[in-house]
């Protein structure tokens, strides 16, 4: 038990890590993609753990808690996602199939622009001048990344899913 | 639709301890969490930079972006060095009226790595690897290169501390115009990667290509320093102001390390 929770702990800050100093840092498009939402929900849907729900929320925290969104921009979004996700996982994709897979991270991908967007109507209503067509370039590569991101997550991790298996993150679902 | 059910217990108890061992490696253990993983934030950001760099010349030509890189490389210096003379002029001028030579020296550079980044229509921040153990306080100017100002720090614990860069749409910086009459304005962050500077009357002069430096009027910033170029001008007759669109010199995507300016009095 322990031993997963200090991995899932090391996947999800590694994930992290390499959006907000890698992914940030290289130019558009390349840095619309949003590496946790796409690892967290494949590591969901293919192991059927709900680990990466966890990551997603708890990256959405950091991200606000170090100022890199504006204040509650992340928590929201992650939240919605989250909640997203975990209904997604565990009542309509049901299968661990490559088609099942693409489909929750894109979906989860949609409604994480989705939330954006909404906290972002909000954040106009409260007076706050909203660039709409960088959001919507950045939406748009963000889910276009997600198909591509969701088949090499899908080839390069499949062979580890013994392994991890083995310390622990067996599936939930029966 | 396959039906399953869910060993929530179990789960339930996995969930909720990785949780709270997140949150609170976040909140208590932060400070240390950045001290050890801020090595590897340094080699993925520099590493991603030079990627950024290989992306930008395919797409420009390896030819074109060097010589693009070299005339940015160019224009920056000629920039710092019309800063730093008109600064000096202004300075001796100063001198000679009254001792105000401290105002020049009582700052000193803090070197910082950037170890986190966001760079969305909505915000553009950055995390340093410096905090308040450094000496480095809120409002801090933070600088690139020779005197070009990037940003502000907008909050800081002991080790970290997070820069607002002076384009996001929060950042409002006092600036002075490098024209005639030395219009001072307000440069504020924009959806775009550009600022502007706002409430200039009709009657002073702007040209493109002036340059924008800081008026010195805010706390922990000094005069003297690069805000940007204009680039353009919104001259509306049946407004009562017109705007200044500033260029930033810096993309800060491609900035690994920057130095913070604190008081050294």
């Amino acid at each position: 038990m322990i031993t997963r929770i200090i991995l899932s702990i090391i996947f999800g800050g590694l994930a992290f890590m390499i959006q907000v100093s890698f992914i940030a840092a290289l130019p558009f498009p390349l840095s619309a993609g949003l590496l946790v939402v796409y690892a967290g929900a494949y590591f969901t849907q293919h192991l059927g753990v709900q680990d990466g729900i966890v990551w997603i929320v708890a990256a959405g925290i950091v991200s606000d808690a170090f100022g890199l969104a504006p204040p509650g921009y992340g928590t929201v979004a992650a939240l919605c996602t989250g909640a997203w996700l975990f209904f997604a996982s565990t009542r309509i994709f049901s299968h661990r199939s490559l088609y099942g897979i693409v489909s929750c991270v894109i979906t989860t991908t949609l409604v994480f622009q989705l939330a954006a967007a909404l906290v972002l109507v909000v954040f106009l209503l409260l007076g706050r001048e909203i660039d709409w067509q960088g959001q919507a370039n950045l939406a748009l590569w963000g889910m276009l990344f997600s198909l591509p991101m969701a088949i090499i997550l899908f080839k390069v991790c499949s062979p580890f899913r013994p392994i991890l298996e083995r310390v622990g993150f067996r599936s939930e679902r029966l | 639709m396959r039906r399953f059910t869910v060993r929530t217990g179990t789960r339930n108890r996995v969930l909720i301890g990785i949780g709270i061992c997140m949150i609170a490696a976040i909140l208590f253990f932060r400070t240390s969490l950045l001290v050890i993983i801020s090595p590897f934030e340094r080699v993925l950001t520099a590493t991603s930079s030079s990627i950024g760099s290989i992306w930008t010349g395919l797409f420009r030509g390896a030819e074109e972006s060097a010589r693009a890189d070299a005339c940015e490389a160019q224009r920056n210096t000629f920039a710092v060095s019309a800063a730093h003379m008109d600064e000096l002029e202004r300075e001796n001028t100063q001198l000679r009226s009254r001792l105000a030579f401290t105002q020049r020296t009582r700052f000193q550079t803090i070197s910082a790595s950037i170890i986190m980044r966001s760079i969305t229509p909505q915000s553009r921040t950055f995390v340093i690897d410096r905090g308040s153990t450094d000496g480095i306080v809120v409002g801090a100017a933070v600088i690139a290169g020779d005197g070009i100002l990037v940003g502000k720090i907008s909050s800081v614990t002991a080790a970290t501390a997070t820069v607002v860069a002076s384009t996001d749409p929060s950042s409002k910086i006092a600036s002075t115009l490098l024209n005639h009459s030395r219009t001072i304005g307000l440069s504020e962050g924009g959806t775009a990667s550009l600022m502007t500077l706002r409430y200039i009357p009709h009657d002073e002069p702007i040209a493109i290509n002036d340059l924008v430096m800081s008026s010195g009027l805010e706390t922990g910033i000094p005069a003297g320093l690069i805000v940007g170029m204009v680039n353009a001008v919104h001259k509306e007759p049946t407004a009562p102001f017109q705007e200044a669109i500033i260029e930033p010199p810096e993309d800060i995507r491609r900035l690994t390390s920057v130095g913070v300016l604190v008081n050294s009095l």
